[in-house]
């Protein structure tokens, strides 16, 4: 989603990540981000940059030359935590568990089912 | 070994299989069948096999018999051919379209495997270290050979593990970290996850859903040993951490499903609802796994494994002087004889294990092109000018069965 909606802009931790640096430390250049979450968090650059790319696109940060400099649009206090909801996001990303090992898999069941589950435990531990 | 047969040794494993889970699945630690899937997908991926010299029959040796019989055979060269495993047919139009729509439907779910993966990957990537003491603890007392990370990200729903060399277990933002023994319990389960590789298995199962998804088997194969991981995993962190904390255990579990959303598609819900059903009722369960259960387990691994092996005929195979075969022999110099090297009684086996007698075609024999077998078995040529009977055909090279002008055919 690009640029700004009245009601502030959707991020993700890991962009909220990004912003923390800058609204610390003021305009810094990817690098010295990269740098310093490096540190932080042991992000490779790579990482880094494809997030502040992201930041980017979603008009969170604004870059100048010379040397990528980042400068911090928004405030701290517009900012929402963001959802996926795109159609590729769906279809590539919306499935972990069919190619990483998964605790409970990432489909959603209705609260039907989970008091269904529930039971199931209540009845077998009465039982003993 | 061809595709084909590679898929009609694995899919009569598959059989075994599920018909020992059918039977036993209830007196049978889970762990086995993880195991036994294990090595159907290896022997569905690996044209690998053993040849042993004990003459007994085995599943692979049927199967050959099964993959080589049904088609005509001829000289060509398309995607069919890997299919069957270097013997090509040629004629057949049914053979090559389903060669193609296999091989496009592999190329989409490769496709699709790879850039999910990579993306995943990337989103994973962009987590942050927990931060918590009971996190630090946990990670204390457990150790790996390889170097083990622990971080969390807002963009999953559920734990998950990945990375082999490197593995990290993360955990989902919306977990409550607070909860110690719950945190535990979640960290295990991943951790268990971690020791047996079942990342490098996930990825096997996907492999051989891409390579064999035109068999229906193996999508049941699929998804019976993704739920088989899961359930064993389960099994093996009650052992861990005793069987008297089975509620909590099941009771993390639902919790960390009731915090998702809710869902928006029945259908996808329901298949979920059976499988974390079927998790929740195998915790709460006290099994006691006997000997005699142990005893089929290995028996069953044994024979798994047999179908890598291919065991040589009881009878030796003799090669007469001019090309004859007798006693059904195989060719030895690494030729293929059509039904299992028969050849009648008068004709040759030529080198690309065709058997020929000059001219004239063998009863059961297809020819290329598709040059119908006349009466006498002599074949017409591709003019079709109704020569029948009288002049015999001549043999050339490719082993095509022409006319010979001369002889007035």
């Amino acid at each position: 989603m690009k640029g700004c909606s009245i009601m502030g802009i959707k991020l993700f931790d890991s962009e909220l990540k990004v912003m923390d640096v800058l609204w610390k430390k003021g305009d810094l250049t990817a690098k010295e981000i990269a740098e310093i979450l490096k540190q932080e968090i042991g992000w490779n650059r790579n990482t880094t940059y494809t997030v502040i790319k992201k930041c980017m696109a979603k008009g969170a940060i604004t870059r100048s030359e010379p040397n990528f400099m980042c400068h911090a649009e928004i405030a701290k206090a517009i900012v929402q935590t963001a959802e996926t909801d795109e159609l590729i996001d769906k279809l590539f990303d919306g499935s972990p568990d069919l190619l990483f090992a998964s605790l409970v898999g990432s489909q959603k069941i209705s609260s039907e089912q989970i008091e269904h589950l529930r039971r199931i435990v209540d009845d077998a531990e009465r039982a003993e | 070994m061809g595709l084909v047969q590679m898929s009609l040794t694995g899919s009569m494993l598959i059989i075994v299989i599920l018909l020992a889970r059918w039977l036993a699945g209830g007196r049978l630690p889970t762990k086995v069948f993880l195991l036994l899937w294990e090595i159907a997908a290896l022997r569905l991926l690996t044209p690998f096999v053993v040849r042993v010299s004990v003459s007994i029959p085995t599943v692979s040796a049927f199967s050959q018999r099964l993959a080589a019989n049904p088609l005509p055979y001829g000289e060509t060269t398309n995607p069919a051919g890997a299919l069957l495993g270097g013997q090509s047919p040629v004629v057949n139009p049914f053979v090559q379209v389903a060669a193609v729509l296999w091989a496009v439907g592999t190329a989409l779910l490769l496709g699709w495997a790879f850039i999910a993966y990579v993306r995943n990957r990337r989103r994973f990537s962009q987590s942050v270290p927990v931060d918590s003491a009971v996190v630090e603890e946990w990670k204390k007392a457990h150790t790996l050979l390889r170097p083990l990370q622990i971080r969390v990200s807002d963009q999953i729903a559920s734990p998950l593990t990945y990375g082999v060399l490197r593995p990290v277990i993360l955990l989902p933002k919306s977990m409550n970290c607070s909860d110690a023994q719950s945190v535990k319990f979640v960290l295990t389960h991943e951790w268990i996850h971690v020791r047996r590789f079942d990342a490098v298995a996930k990825l096997m199962f996907m492999a051989v859903l891409a390579f064999h998804w035109l068999n229906p088997l193996v999508w049941v194969m699929y998804i019976l040993a993704n739920r088989d991981m899961e359930l064993s995993c389960d099994a093996e962190v009650l052992r861990y951490i005793g069987g008297d904390k089975r509620a909590a255990y099941a009771t993390t579990l639902i919790d960390l499903l009731a915090q998702q959303r809710k869902s928006d598609s029945y259908l996808y819900a329901n298949f979920t609802q059976n499988a974390m059903q079927q998790r929740i009722e195998a915790i709460m369960k006290n099994r006691k796994i006997s000997v005699a259960a142990v005893i089929v387990a290995v028996v069953l691994t044994v024979f798994a494994m047999s179908t890598f092996a291919e065991g040589t005929n009881a009878q030796p195979k003799t090669l007469s002087s001019n090309g004859v075969y007798q006693n059904n022999g195989a060719y030895t110099d690494g030729g293929n004889c059509w039904n299992e090297g028969i050849c009648p009684q008068d004709s040759v086996c030529q080198n690309e294990g065709y058997c020929q007698q000059e001219g004239v075609c063998w009863d059961n024999g297809a020819y290329p092109n598709n040059n119908p077998c006349g009466e006498n078995g002599t074949c017409y040529g591709e003019s079709h000018h109704g020569h029948r009977g009288h002049g015999s055909c001549a043999v050339y090279n490719s082993s095509m069965c022409g006319h010979r002008r001369s002889a007035g055919c």
